[in-house]
């Protein structure tokens, strides 16, 4: 009983601190007011060649934000039609993926190449978009049944966003004072056993 | 001083004299001395929860102070800059060997050896136990990871496969959990089982500095997940299946009897004596076979000459029997089995005393009652009753019209007692010196429904028919019941009203004695229908039903992948 309450004191006492944590797991684009945001170091993680990262601005009206899993290898999270649950979009990470037979179509952000396969159209939009960039390649699958899904991508897909590598480690930088970083050095990785 | 009286009763139903047992002054256990057997989680136990405590304190400061967080990954930072430091192709491919346990494939293989050795050995308790740390483990593990998001060891090359947030380590969590949990269900106490923490030390080192090594994990996460793998199965399997009650032993037998050797056997023949003033002198399983509620025991103990007593063992486990027992009816029968489980073991055993003391009022014969002895408190009781030495069952015994008068007159005496037995058949009535005894009152009701009343003369009727015929039994009873009375007991008595035991031994002679009793009877009732159905039932049903499903989906879930 004492125990519990000097934990309890304890937490009481430190919930005084700084917070540090963004509770929501969203890889969000902007980094949140005192921190850093985990889950995007995580997704940067998992592919370490990538010099885009994927993330989210906002999530859409009537959209939540999904599962987000995370390997060596590769990342993915979902958006999900908070209403109508057959309604999803799947982002991607990879360190490179099969963008033959898609259409290359103009896209806004400098360094990021912009393709298209749309594989039904008709009472479904569905099919993947893909940016290809530096090291990595983020895939947009989409399922979007009804027939106004081109404009419901158009809608998610300004609601997501990229955070350059470099940006990223900035931030891990001036998070830690400057005593970590988010990738190894070039010399320490060419100094590695295989990878 | 010597107890004991002869317990008769007013109508010709004799008990016999009870053993004259020599008793002591009991002893009063005062405050703040420990109980016979007390549940114990033993000093490294107590170790091991302290420190899986610091680690949630730890996660709190990490999770809430940005200085810590900072200084922790720095910390990690550096020591793996050290292992990065050590890196060469060579050292590379050992270290991936070196770190094989802590992969999904090893750990399922482990995952999968242990469960089948433990279904293959029945031991239930052990598997329950065991699913239930390694789910807790499981869950507490990925739900803090999740909470605390500490992503992997920054600015170090990752040279091995990982999945999710770091902190804790889940690999090294669940491999310590289910090498932990292995030990404690599958290798017997002793120097095995100590050769085997330094064995688990060794492969949880080596595992942890391959993981260094390739980056995987952070120092921190891996002593975190280490300590919450050992701390929960260590503390789950002291306090639910310690040693002492639940010994691993390779030796088929039956799961509702507890181990009375060791430490238990000391706290009953200390208990004993403490509390009865009885002088024991020697304990031994007596008569396992017939017996799966309750571990029954016989006891030599200090008399005029030296005699027996009978006791019987209820722990913990007999009263999840008495209780999955008595779903299962309510499920069966409905209504009709409108009985509640007891609650605890000491209710259980209170109650079957209260009956034994309530019977023995009401004249019947039945064993005279020495009182409860405690174990450990709320878990292990001890009923000690007198011990019918040199009985037989009446299934074995030679049974003459007074032994069938005392049959039936026990049945008139339990009906104007307002008593039901519920369980009338050859293993409880017991004969000696041509005396009929009623043992083993556990499910014993007061103010039973009619129809109880009427299964117990049905019942008994057929018991005493095996070793006999039925016009004789009809005749004797006859002289004690109505024709009526008669009709509606075998009219309610049928099928699984009948105890398993009774209907096994009318099978095995190939008698249809209930017919014959039907065709003696002048008048024939309707049957009593058995089934009832009601709301209660159905819902009931609805979420066993469910429950079973939902058992058998985080089945499937755990055994597909520890991880």
């Amino acid at each position: 009983m004492r125990a519990a309450l000097w934990i309890a004191a304890l937490v009481v006492a430190l919930a005084g601190c700084s917070v540090d944590v963004d509770t929501s797991g969203m890889p969000g684009c902007a980094p949140p007011a005192n921190g850093l945001n985990s889950t995007l170091v995580l997704i940067a993680q998992s592919v370490p060649t990538a010099s885009q990262l994927p993330c989210v601005r906002a999530v859409p009206v009537g959209w939540e934000f999904g599962d987000l899993r995370a390997g060596n290898g590769g990342a993915k999270f979902q958006l999900i039609a908070s209403r109508e649950q057959s309604q999803e979009v799947v982002v991607e990470l990879r360190d490179e993926c099969d963008v033959s037979g898609a259409t290359k179509l103009s896209s806004q952000n400098p360094g990021i190449r912009r393709f298209e396969r749309i594989t039904e159209s008709g009472s479904a939009y569905v099919g993947e978009r893909y940016y290809v960039y530096e090291g990595g390649c983020t895939t947009y699958r989409f399922d979007l049944p009804g027939p106004d899904g081109g404009q419901t991508l158009n809608t998610v897909a300004g609601s997501l966003g990229f955070v350059s590598r470099q940006t990223l480690s900035q931030q891990v930088h001036d998070h830690s004072d400057g005593r970590l970083e988010l990738d190894p050095s070039p010399s320490a990785a060419a100094s590695g056993g295989e990878a | 001083m010597v107890a004991g009286s002869p317990a008769s009763g007013p109508t010709g139903v004799v008990a016999g004299p009870p053993p004259a047992v020599t008793r002591a002054r009991p002893r009063r256990r005062p405050s703040g001395e420990p109980p016979p057997l007390p549940r114990e989680l033993q000093t490294s136990g107590k170790w091991w929860l302290g420190l899986a405590a610091a680690v949630v304190v730890f996660w709190i400061v990490v999770a809430v102070t940005r200085r810590t967080a900072v200084a922790v990954d720095v910390l990690d930072n550096r020591v793996l800059e050290w292992f990065t430091s050590l890196r060469s192709d060579p050292l590379t491919t050992v270290m991936k060997a070196a770190g094989v346990l802590g992969t999904a494939y090893a750990l399922q293989a482990l995952w999968y050896g242990n469960l089948l050795v433990l279904v293959i050995w029945r031991r239930w308790r052990h598997l329950f136990v065991w699913l239930g740390a390694m789910l807790t483990v499981e869950v507490i593990a990925s739900g803090a990871a999740e909470l605390i998001r500490r992503p992997r060891p920054l600015g170090v090359e990752i040279l091995g496969p990982w999945q999710g947030f770091a902190m804790p380590s889940r690999p090294m969590a669940v491999l310590a959990a289910v090498l932990v949990s292995g030990l404690y269900s599958l290798v017997p106490s002793g120097r095995l089982r100590q050769f085997g923490k330094l064995a688990i030390a060794a492969a949880l080192l080596v595992t942890a500095v391959s993981r260094l090594y390739l980056a995987q994990d952070g120092l921190t996460d891996i002593v975190a997940g280490v300590i919450l793998g050992v701390a929960i199965p260590l503390a789950a399997f002291r306090l639910l299946a310690p040693n002492e009650v639940f010994p691993i032993t390779y030796t088929r037998g039956r799961t509702a009897h507890l181990d009375v050797t060791g430490r238990r056997l000391d706290a009953i023949l200390h208990a004993l004596r403490d509390q009865l003033g009885i002088i024991p002198l020697e304990v031994t399983p007596f008569g396992l076979a017939g017996s799966g509620g309750s571990t029954p025991l016989r006891v030599k103990v200090k008399g005029e000459p030296d005699t027996y007593l009978f006791c019987k063992l209820y722990a913990a486990t007999h009263l999840r029997s008495d209780r999955w027992y008595k779903l299962g009816r309510t499920l069966m029968y409905g209504r009709l089995e409108d009985e509640r489980a007891f609650n605890t073991v000491r209710r259980l055993v209170q109650y079957e005393d209260y009956i034994l003391r309530l019977m023995s009022s009401a004249g019947l014969p039945v064993a005279q009652p020495y009182g409860i002895v405690e174990i450990t408190p709320e878990r292990e009781y001890l009923l000690v009753t007198e011990f019918h030495d040199g009985a037989v069952e009446l299934g074995d015994a030679e049974v003459d019209d007074a032994v069938i008068d005392q049959g039936l007159e026990i049945v008139r005496k339990l009906w104007e007692g307002g008593l039901a037995h519920r369980d009338i058949k050859p293993a409880n009535l017991l004969v000696r010196r041509g005396r009929v005894h009623l043992v083993d009152p556990a499910f014993a009701m007061v103010r039973p429904s009619p129809w109880r009343q009427a299964v117990d003369l049905g019942n008994m009727m057929l018991v005493l028919a095996l070793r006999t015929d039925a016009a004789r039994v009809y005749g004797r009873a006859r002289r004690l019941f109505s024709e009526e009375e008669i009709a509606e007991a075998f009219a309610a008595t049928r099928g699984l009203t009948m105890p398993s035991q009774l209907r096994r031994l009318l099978r095995q002679q190939g008698l249809d004695l209930h017919a014959e009793f039907t065709a003696l009877l002048p008048m024939k009732l309707p049957s009593v229908r058995i089934q009832r159905w009601s709301w209660r039932r159905v819902l009931l049903t609805a979420s066993v039903a469910l429950g079973v499903i939902f058992g058998i989906a985080i089945a499937v879930s755990l055994l597909s992948s520890p991880l």
